[in-house]
């Protein structure tokens, strides 16, 4: 920005008004937000004595909601007109940046985004509240102050600060421009994630404060009729924007892989499974009355984990153990969101220890079935579903436990992640599978099994089939037995066994779903969303568990004139990169990519980004994506020093770098000294496996300042005399490649198609069992909801299965 | 009712044994950051190693693509490092976490973080 010369005094035009006013605005509607929300708080927590106050207190949320819109319309258009007297624009924008990353700009830094979460968690408050019926006071209660503290801690991370360099005389400058959006942000995921996350992240207040709200008012049955919607709601919107997030990491960065258990991706992936763990508790409610306190319990759990995950990674805690880094949040901040987790959580688990249990007792149905009935089934996966969420969180967190312990952070990697989990995720896929088959009426093991005995038969078969597959040449794949991965933590398996049982279970599961889907189809196809999500589900884990395993990589360098040779591929580079469009943000390198089965042409992005000091190569790797398989290409930043720095020589002086002898035997001068014209010319000799070489080159001085020539030095090399020292008549060399090396790491991963396929597939089976339900609901009320039905009889209690 | 407080005294139980060995599980196995004087001595794989890089040590061997440079940790003790994964731009890295094992006197990895100088939070420090 203004950095050339920081002691330089800053002349720039005065900045407009209006956006002062605009910041002004802004910093008022935070405070306004705390103030009116407070006040929401206070009127509901009276109503009981006067409802007359409840007026104010439904005023006071709905004020203090819009305020924080308010804050984030103000921010929006500050970023929106270039307003780069805002420390916050600043740090986040550039000049002429395209519309749609100035928005996503919005929420790239630290305090944008936690002006989202609190604006996401605003609107579904606003949305909901009204729907609460007899639970609103209780509702808007907690909501409130968890709104409150959301801006006590914009109060004091503000994003509306002026740069204090820009005030000058009293007069507010607008710099030209910012510091710029983070070069690897800047693509279209960045605009859609960040807001789907973050709307699934602000949904899960709902479902908290509906939770503690059942429990204040000990009305622990309405509610879970009403909230159902919503928790699908939450559990869709978080399990698209988790996808995005993966399809991200894997279509950008470059290192071929969806997912990492980086504690970024951790703290959302928590409060989804708890989601998902709740909604079957939901289901196992409505249909029998009973798990009414493991309700009441799970209702909170994905909020709370949400908020002790984002104090986690906002604290500085977990070190460099994340590639997600955050800026150091302000003191008093974190310790507004450190007070509000520590008071929420324990509110939350007094209430529902004191008061959930008992009226969960209380109201409790009786235990009438008997054997692996569907209510036994959905109790163990809930279970399973919150051991993957607990164990997760528990891997999340270790690098605190650590720190306490050992005084310095320690990270799970992310084999440790599997190994542990693989103990949950076996029975989980196991139980998708058997559940569909499952009654809620009586049910003996022998019955069971029985159903599902052909779905056992087909899957093994087909197991086989996949792997024979899997054999044939052109799919790259090396069944070899002798590679072995350790499983459980313990067991040490060839792979090949390893990744055939994983195939078995996630077809066992797709099967059975799909079969059960077939059979409703006749009788009642709306209720088929339950079994298209569970198929969606398995098919995504197929796709992880194939690419993963089945995986290869080979890293090389090519040269222009030097192909290289990967997985059965010859790869080239038929021209040099257009030096005229090596600053545009579109520029494309093209490799050819030729083998007997298959060629193609690989674009891979590449360009470079300039700041005032530096100058930094971004690449986006290139995704062949074909129906088996994803070959992936990443391109590294392509190398052209053969030296990280230049070497100095005094006269007579011979140096080793890099395996390579260079002496400098001294210069001479051709020419009038201070004259354009004057010619230095340096003598070397250079030396490396293949040869010696003398060269000499050359520093011209020109009217533009020193002019060096770049001679070749063997066929490897080019010279050049980068500096000269008049008083020791020593001189720098800069060695070059005369072709530039591109690192490529190319990856082959199967079956890619299957988790796009698997994630599209447990959309459309949410976005169906939501559908459902909710023609269900225009339907009066009736008993037979909770009436136990056996899968004999049409399976209207199928509409109950869940989403995910 | 008796049996039903035996089972979810049991469950209880089972949960926290499993929280507990799952804790347990993790922090045995997760990945330290050592000095370079730990994983000289303690011969541990997979270790983290951070420190400051040497700027002028990196050397591209481009034969066995292998990225050789030396960073000094808090201790200002020197570890040189031979990393053999992905290609990776160190022009600008000024810290370095290697994740790898002592191997002699070279810690081994094929896994960095590089951390770049941010120019990006240059807008929040002048608050500082």
């Amino acid at each position: 920005m203004n950095a050339e010369d920081p002691n330089a005094p800053l002349n720039f035009p005065d900045a407009p008004s209006w956006s002062l006013i605009v910041g002004e605005a802004g910093r008022f509607f935070v405070f306004a937000a705390v103030i009116l929300l407070l006040l929401s708080v206070v009127a509901w927590w009276r109503s009981g004595k006067s409802p007359k106050l409840e007026k104010l207190g439904k005023i006071g949320f709905l004020l203090g909601c819009l305020s924080l819109f308010g804050a984030f319309v103000s921010l929006a258009s500050l970023f929106i007109n270039e307003q780069f007297q805002f420390q916050y624009v600043a740090g986040h924008s550039e000049a002429n940046l395209a519309m749609k990353y100035r928005i996503a700009a919005i929420w790239s830094g630290q305090q944008g985004s936690f002006l989202l979460w609190a604006c996401t968690s605003a609107f579904f408050g606003l949305l909901a509240a009204p729907r609460t019926g007899i639970y609103r006071r209780w509702f808007t209660i907690p909501y409130a102050v968890f709104l409150a503290s959301l801006g006590g801690i914009l109060a004091y991370e503000t994003p509306f600060n002026i740069i204090p360099d820009a005030i000058r005389n009293g007069h507010v400058m607008l710099p030209p421009t910012g510091f710029g959006l983070v070069p690897a942000l800047q693509n279209y995921w960045v605009v859609i994630h960040p807001p789907t996350i973050f709307m699934g992240f602000g949904s899960l207040t709902v479902l908290f404060c509906w939770a503690m709200s059942a429990m204040v008012t000990g009305n622990s049955v309405d509610w879970v009729r009403m909230v159902r919607p919503w928790a699908l709601t939450s559990l869709a919107v978080l399990g698209l924007g988790l996808c995005m997030g993966g399809f991200w990491a894997y279509e950008t960065l470059g290192w071929g892989g969806f997912w990492a258990w980086d504690p970024v991706e951790n703290v959302s992936f928590v409060p989804w499974v708890f989601t998902a763990a709740f909604v079957h508790g939901l289901i196992i409610q409505a249909a029998r009355g009973r798990y009414i306190g493991g309700n009441l319990l799970l209702g909170g759990l994905p909020f709370l984990f949400f908020v002790y995950g984002t104090f986690l990674t906002r604290s500085g805690f977990l070190g460099d153990s994340s590639v997600h880094s955050f800026a150091e949040m302000n003191r008093m901040a974190l310790w507004i969101l450190l007070l509000y987790f520590g008071i929420g959580t324990v509110a939350f688990l007094v209430l529902w220890f004191k008061k959930g249990r008992r009226i969960a007792t209380e109201t409790e149905k009786p235990d009438t079935e008997t054997g692996p009935n569907r209510e036994a089934l959905y109790r163990t996966g809930i279970l399973l579903l919150t051991g993957i969420a607990l164990f997760t969180a528990i891997g999340m967190s270790v690098p605190v436990f650590t720190l306490f312990i050992n005084g310095r952070n320690s990270r799970p990697e992310e084999w440790l992640y599997h190994q542990v989990l693989s103990w949950v995720f076996i029975p989980v896929m196991l139980l998708v599978g058997l559940v569909p088959f499952a009654s809620w009426r009586n049910m003996t093991w022998k019955a069971l099994l029985l159903r599902v005995l052909n779905v056992v038969t087909v899957s093994v078969g087909l197991t086989g089939f996949a792997l024979l597959a899997f054999k044939n040449p052109s799919w790259g794949i090396d069944p070899n037995l002798a590679k072995t991965s350790t499983i459980l933590g313990k067991v040490e398996v060839p792979t090949l066994f390893w990744v055939a049982f994983l195939i078995f279970l996630t077809l066992f599961a797709a099967i059975s779903n799909i079969w059960r889907m077939i059979e409703t189809l006749r009788k009642s196809p709306m209720s088929i969303g339950g079994f298209v999500a569970h198929l969606g589900i398995s098919i995504f884990m197929a796709g992880m568990i194939l690419s993963r395993g089945f995986e290869s990589h080979q890293s090389m360098y090519v040269q222009r004139s030097r192909p290289a040779q990967a997985l059965g591929y010859t790869i080239s580079l038929p021209k040099n990169p257009d030096p005229e469009k090596l600053t545009d943000r579109d520029n494309k390198l093209d490799f050819n990519l030729t083998s007997p089965n298959h060629s193609f042409v690989a674009h891979p992005g590449f360009y470079y980004t300039q700041s005032e000091d530096s100058v930094k190569a971004m690449t986006w790797p290139h995704i062949e994506r074909l129906p088996t398989h994803d070959v992936y290409l990443a391109l590294g930043a392509p190398v052209m020093n053969v030296w990280e720095k230049p070497l100095f020589f005094l006269p007579g002086q011979t140096l080793t770098k890099s395996g390579i002898t260079v002496t400098f035997h001294g210069f001479d001068m051709k020419g009038q000294p201070g004259q354009a014209g004057t010619k230095f010319v340096g003598k070397f000799t250079i030396s490396d496996d293949n040869g010696t070489y003398e060269v000499t080159p050359s520093i011209a001085l020109t009217q533009d300042g020193m002019q060096p020539d770049m001679p070749p030095a063997g066929n490897e090399f080019r010279a050049m005399m980068s500096r000269i020292d008049a008083g020791t008549k020593g001189a720098e060399l800069t060695l070059l490649f005369r072709e530039a090396l591109y690192p490529i790491d190319l990856y082959y991963k199967p079956m890619t198609s299957l988790v796009w396929g698997g994630a599209g597939i447990l959309t459309l089976g949410g976005l169906l069992a939501a559908f459902y339900r909710r023609v269900r609901r225009t339907a009066p009320e009736t008993a037979d909801e909770a009436t136990p039905e056996g899968v004999a009889s049409p399976p209207k209690q199928d509409a109950l299965i869940p989403v995910s | 009712m008796k049996n039903k407080r035996f089972g979810s005294v049991l469950t209880g139980v089972l949960i926290a044994g499993a929280i507990l060995g799952v804790s347990v599980a993790f922090i045995a196995n997760a990945s330290p950051y050592v000095t370079v004087s730990e994983a000289r001595k303690s011969g541990a794989t997979n270790v983290h190693l951070k420190g400051k890089l040497e700027k002028d040590s990196v050397k591209n061997d481009f034969k066995d693509h292998a990225i050789t440079f030396r960073i000094r940790d808090n201790n200002n003790e020197e570890a040189t490092i031979v990393y053999t994964g992905p290609p990776q731009d160190m022009s600008e890295a000024t810290d370095v976490v290697a994740i790898g094992t002592m191997q002699g006197d070279q810690f081994h990895s094929e896994k960095l973080l590089i951390k770049c100088p941010s120019k990006y939070e240059g807008g929040n420090k002048a608050k500082v």
